[in-house]
């Protein structure tokens, strides 16, 4: 029943309701098809087959299947047209949001002042001390 | 009970509360599941909840992708597909 050439209806999936051509026996219950779908394997249980043929080979295209399809009158130009430049859907990418660059403050150099007030510190307590002590003895 | 709860759109359900008390809660029906326009059973992936909330959802979430999808049950559609095919055969044959 299923010979290759043989067209058929996809009655499964999302691809159901759309003109399909068998292109080869896959197994028992496999055939690939091509068509009005994606070019892929099928379970013999979701076709209807239709009582005509097309004649093709496993290595003709997709647009000489659909051209074929569309002399049997079982589908219109307008519906094959619409198919075969049909994109690809891609996820829309992200707008890339482009971050307002603040002026960075200016740091100061803490670090730096602190070890030098310390040392300076350092050397008034060790100044100073003595000074207060030699007055306090006096 | 208050004036805007006396209707017969709420459903009424008598709890009991921790405290020993019993009260009336009141809540808004959702409407009955989706049903298979020939056969009339339930219909899978499809949300139960009310109309303006259903078409604030995806264009994904309220239909299945598939001919018929969201109307009729697999089954159902694949047997109408079947029948639009031999309709089809049929006109074809008597134009040739
Ligand atoms: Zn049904």
């Amino acid at each position: 029943m299923l010979n290759n050439g043989r067209v058929c209806v996809k009655t499964a999936g999302r691809e159901s309701g759309s003109v399909c051509v068998v292109i080869s026996k896959v197994d028992d219950a496999h055939v690939l098809i091509d068509g009005m779908v994606k070019r892929r394997n099928c379970s013999i249980r979701h076709l209807e087959p239709v009582p005509k043929t097309v004649k093709i080979t496993k290595s003709s295209s997709k647009k000489e299947i659909v051209d074929a399809l569309i002399e049997l009158t079982l589908v219109s130009a307008d519906d094959a047209k619409k198919f075969l430049n049909k994109k690809p859907k891609t996820p829309k990418s992200k707008p890339v949001k482009v971050k307002a660059v603040k002026e960075k403050k200016k740091v100061k150099k803490k670090v730096v002042k602190k070890e030098v007030k310390k040392e300076e510190k350092k050397v008034k307590k060790v100044e100073k001390k003595p000074v207060k002590k030699k007055n306090s003895k006096k | 009970m208050r004036p805007g709860l006396r209707t017969r759109g709420f459903k009424k359900v008598r709890k009991k509360l921790p405290s020993g008390v019993l009260t009336t809660h009141f809540k808004k029906e959702n409407p009955s599941r989706h049903k298979c326009g020939v056969c009339d059973s339930e219909l899978h992936g499809l949300p139960r909840m009310k109309p303006i909330r259903y078409s604030n959802l995806n264009k994904s979430a309220r239909t299945v992708n598939r001919k018929f999808g969201g109307s009729l049950c697999s089954k159902c559609s694949r047997d109408s597909i079947k029948k639009i095919v031999k309709v089809i055969v049929k006109v074809n044959e008597n134009v040739e």
